[in-house]
């Protein structure tokens, strides 16, 4: 509501600028009367404005008898009244002053003004040229016309300075425009050149990598020298940064691929190349992106003395860095017992769960990692982690832990822990689940009542009637009738026979649809 | 008097133009900073995630695809046989036969042997009555659900699907769209990622098939389309795609995800109330509510992304075809944009009410109008003999050169990112047509713009009584405020 205010004040506010700069128009034509006699005197006859001499002291028409030139008194042009009044003071001593008239009306001074200004801004007359410039003052005539610099070409050019801005952007946009085209087109050709390169270099190092990898053993690689090297990768291309890049990434490639002593020896060659040093090195740089392309280095390649470099990056307020840090610790540590996981302060995200998972299932069969750890950390994410990697590794030996958590944790725990019960298929702690069933949050009762049909008991067969009879909303309802439907065929059967809603039956038909067993 | 006003409202709108020509450089120069800065945030990224893990891991949500279809019986059988090859572990496949007329659903049932079942289904958002639920008994059609309904409209097609739906996360699409097989790994990606703010829906870019080789459901060969009006259109999605929703992104302000390839949080749509089938824009105006749901409640959340070539469409190329999409297109934000008014300018809203809305409103909605406008202006100033033809001239080419370069740096993303279009001479075509565009094409959509303001105002394809009849119950649950043509 403010900003609408404001925005209608700031509005308003320019209306007021532009306002005035109209209203500027209404400002005097003739400023003075100086300025309108001139006028009159040079403009000759004006349509409806006329004038008559008057006596000075008594205010009466002086007679036309006297003005020679004029029939009736009248003068149709200023210049000829003012020529009368002259000669009348001179012949006779008659003091005469100049009356205007209106279309016939008598009017004043000021009148007489704003009649010929409004015919002037409306462009009934135009202003004569003075005929005779020359008898006037070349100065103040010079005044009244606005000061424009007699300039042409260049010097008109730069001295309007709305032209020059107003050239001055197109030029710009011009030459931006320009200029992406052009680097377009560099581009292309740079990376159709770029392309062609990585090629021949792949083409290059696959022969002499594929000869060590076959054909020497670790020994003879480790003892070879350094021109022996340098004739299979020539140092002068080991100093190209590309050559350099597309030789890291061939050997990752194979290294992911191969196993044992192949995977000995490439990285024997890395090390022997001094390639490992570079990856160190790219650790420490303020780039992320930099950062992440040597701990994925560090991973692949096995470079466990880059450890201790690795682990300053576990906590890192980076998400990318923190997650490949964490992967790399997990895989290249050889005692792990996820303390430095439990005490992450960054929530963990479901990509970083899918990641580690998938290296502590790894892992899993050949260390101790101790899970439990991270039940106790102070993360919630990392807590919902720990819960999930019990029922994704089959860690059934730790169920007891968290039967024991299960009380005092959130429902979203709650809910996670269920799962991990029904999962491994425990039927023995059907406490949780009956007390779950219980619950004022629906998402944990239908998680309790969906584990109820694969691990629940005779009590939580009558809990899910009492539910069912509450007549709750129709995916709760499916949920608590397919687990009781597993449960207790018999109450099934019977709660289906008396129910004759229509939610009741149509679920009842999807449960027995074989089509649908899945569904 | 009426001189004083004449010149007054002149002055007036003069000022708006010139405010305008410049706010749209302006705009346009930082919609490619901030794109720039999405797109290398995005390559970098991408660099370093492994989406092989997605396809088996247990931890990755689930996904239901839904396709509604329309009189597609040519097509349906090899298109949905191209959805259930994609590289995922837990999806279904939902075809919505929208009360087809033609051998669709018959071509369906024999094509995967399907059969009608007692589905339990549970309308949890309006939609047309059901008339059945096949399901196939070939186990290599397990993923598959067929719903056959009577015909709604997309939104409503849409809707009943979702109803049917049982996994977290909804991509909804259309069903001749060709999809990559690495799509829903890599639209799946973002809404795995975060971890402080709720991602509500991901939108993916959309590339242009006319004229490139498929294969297997793929996209093998690049080629830019024969026509103009395609290869504009190649010129105009890079705009869209790569440049003003990677900026939208960069700013969370995006507001529309392209109905032919969006995902969304299915909790959610179903809590907002599904689709609105009484708008033609029913793709954008869902985006608008879930977000206005989201900051009514203080939600932190994001709405996503992803500008990889995951998904290829047929534009139109036969200008008449053309002129309907764009008269639908400028309804659909038209209705939109009024049914959310209340967003509109309020800080309560963030970027949304105080960024997005107005951008909408003034560049996107009201750009056929305002442009009309100036070309009267214009006429005007040479009647009166105020036209200045040498800063009209420059305003002009001001303009003109922009357009260039906008459409220029939107290329070079292309190239840049994905480098599609390999072929130099595909290249040198472009560049003619981005040349070309501005005098040639611009002022047909301008046109055709107007006509869909038009189209509003006459009442056609919008709401007009239909809105206070048969809207009822969901306008309550998604409180908004129904705003009609009479209001």
């Amino acid at each position: 509501m403010k900003g609408k205010r404001a925005l209608l004040l700031v509005f308003l506010f320019f209306l007021m600028i532009k306002t005035e700069e109209v209203l500027g128009q209404e400002e005097q034509v003739l400023p003075d009367s100086a300025s309108f006699v001139d006028f009159l005197v040079n403009q000759g006859e004006i349509l409806g404005l006329e004038f008559y001499l008057i006596d000075e002291s008594t205010g009466i028409a002086v007679d036309s008898v006297l003005i020679s030139n004029s029939k009736i008194g009248l003068f149709s042009e200023y210049a000829a009244a003012l020529a009368a009044k002259d000669s009348l003071l001179q012949s006779d001593s008659v003091a005469a002053a100049i009356q205007f008239l209106i279309y016939k009306d008598q009017n004043t001074y000021s009148a007489a003004l704003e009649f010929v200004s409004n015919l002037l801004r409306n462009n009934d007359i135009l202003a004569k040229t003075p005929s005779n410039l020359t008898d006037k003052d070349l100065i103040s005539l010079a005044n009244r016309e606005r000061y424009s610099p007699s300039l042409t070409g260049t010097y008109a050019y730069f001295g309007d300075y709305k032209i020059f801005a107003v050239t001055i952007i197109i030029t710009l946009f011009f030459i931006f425009a320009l200029a992406m085209i052009l680097f377009m087109l560099i581009f292309k050709a740079r990376r159709n050149r770029k392309e062609v390169l990585q090629t021949q270099y792949d083409e290059q190092v696959i022969g002499p990598l594929s000869e060590i990898l076959f054909e020497k053993s670790l020994e003879e690689l480790e003892s070879l020298s350094d021109e022996e090297l340098h004739q299979s990768f020539p140092a002068k291309q080991l100093k190209k940064p590309l050559y350099n890049q597309v030789l890291v990434d061939r050997i990752l490639a194979l290294n992911k691929k191969m196993k044992g002593d192949f995977k000995l020896k490439l990285k024997a060659l890395y090390k022997r190349l001094g390639l490992d040093k570079v990856t160190i090195n790219k650790l420490k740089s303020s780039k992320w992106d930099k950062v992440v392309t040597g701990l994925v280095e560090v991973n692949e390649m096995d470079l466990s003395e880059a450890l201790k470099e690795v682990k300053k990056h576990v906590n890192s307020p980076n998400f990318y860095i923190r997650s490949q840090a964490v992967a790399t610790v997990l895989n290249l540590s050889e005692h792990i017992d996820l303390s430095f996981l439990r005490d992450q302060a960054f929530p963990l995200s479901r990509w970083q769960q899918m990641n580690y998972l998938r290296i502590i299932k790894y892992l899993h069969a050949n260390r101790e990692l101790n899970i439990e750890n991270l039940f106790d950390s102070k993360n919630q994410s990392i807590r919902l982690f720990g819960y999930k990697l019990v029922r994704l590794i089959g860690r059934v030996d730790l169920l007891a832990h968290l039967e024991e958590k299960f009380a005092n944790v959130a429902d979203e725990e709650k809910i996670e822990i269920i799962k991990a019960f029904e999962y491994l298929g425990v039927p023995s702690h059907t406490e949780l689940i009956n007390a779950s069933l219980k619950s004022e949050n629906t998402q944990l009762v239908t998680m309790a009542a969906k584990a109820a049909g694969s691990i629940g008991d005779e009590l939580s067969a009558r809990i899910i009637l009492d539910l069912l009879a509450e007549n709750p909303k129709f995916r709760l309802k499916m949920t608590l009738l397919k687990s009781l439907q597993s449960l207790d065929q018999a109450s099934y059967i019977g709660f289906v026979k008396a129910d004759s809603t229509a939610d009741t039956q149509t679920i009842n038909s999807h449960l027995s649809d074989p089509l649908l067993a899945d569904v | 008097m009426y001189s004083f006003l004449f010149y007054l409202i002149m002055e007036v709108l003069g000022a708006i133009f010139f405010f305008l020509s410049f706010s749209v450089i302006l705009i346009y120069v930082l919609i490619m900073i901030l794109s720039a800065l999405e797109m290398r945030d995005h390559r970098r990224k991408n660099r370093f995630a492994d989406y092989q893990d997605i396809i088996t891991s247990p931890i990755a949500p689930g996904v239901s695809i839904l396709a509604p279809a329309y009189n597609e019986g040519e097509s349906i059988v090899q298109n949905v046989k191209s959805l259930l090859s994609l590289h995922y572990g837990k999806f279904e496949v939902i075809i919505i036969n929208d009360g087809s007329k033609d051998d669709t659903l018959a071509k369906l049932i024999t094509a995967f042997e399907l059969e009608i079942t007692d589905f339990a289904y549970n309308e949890e958002i309006d939609a047309a009555p059901v008339r059945g639920i096949y399901k196939s008994n070939n186990r290599s059609y397990s993923r598959l659900v067929v719903i056959d309904k009577e015909n709604g409209g997309k939104a409503d097609a849409l809707n009943a699907g979702i109803n049917v739906s049982s996994k977290e996360i909804l991509a909804c699409i259309d069903v001749d769209c060709i999809l990559s097989h690495e799509s829903l790994t890599r639209m799946i990606r973002p809404f795995m990622e975060e971890t402080n703010r709720k991602v509500i829906a991901v939108g993916g870019a959309i590339g242009i098939a006319n004229n490139c080789d498929v294969q297997d459901g793929t996209v093998t060969s690049y080629r830019v389309p024969t026509t103009l009006l395609g290869r504009f259109q190649v010129i105009e999605y890079c705009r869209a795609f790569l440049m003003g929703r990677m900026a939208w992104t960069r700013v969370n302000g995006l507001m529309l995800i392209s109905g032919a390839f969006g995902f969304f949080n299915r909790e959610l749509v179903v809590e907002v109330g599904g689709y609105f089938p009484k708008t033609v824009g029913e793709d954008m105006e869902l985006v608008v509510r879930m977000r206005r749901y989201m900051e009514e409640r203080n939600m932190p959340y994001k709405v996503g992304f992803v500008p990889d070539p995951l998904c290829w469409t047929e534009v139109p190329e036969d200008e008449a075809v053309l002129s309907r999409q764009r008269n639908r297109w400028i309804r659909g934000t038209i209705e939109t944009l009024q049914l959310h008014r209340v967003i509109r300018m309020n800080p309560n809203y963030k970027t949304l009410g105080m960024v997005s809305y107005p951008y909408w409103n003034v560049y996107e909605k009201m750009a056929p109008v305002l442009e009309l406008l100036g070309v009267i202006y214009t006429f005007i100033l040479i009647v009166i003999g105020d036209f200045s033809a040498f800063y009209f001239i420059a305003l002009f080419i001001v303009l003109y050169l922009l357009s260039i370069l906008v459409s220029s740096f939107s290329i070079l993303y292309e190239q840049l990112s994905y480098n599609n279009y390999k072929d130099k001479k595909d290249l040198n075509k472009l560049i003619m047509t981005v040349f070309l565009e501005p005098m040639f094409i611009h002022p047909k959509i301008v046109f055709w713009g107007l006509g869909g303001h038009w189209d509003f105002i006459k009442g056609k394809g919008g709401w007009g009584q239909m809105i206070r009849t048969g809207f009822k119950k969901s306008e309550d649950k998604k409180n908004i405020e129904p705003i009609t043509l009479n209001s």
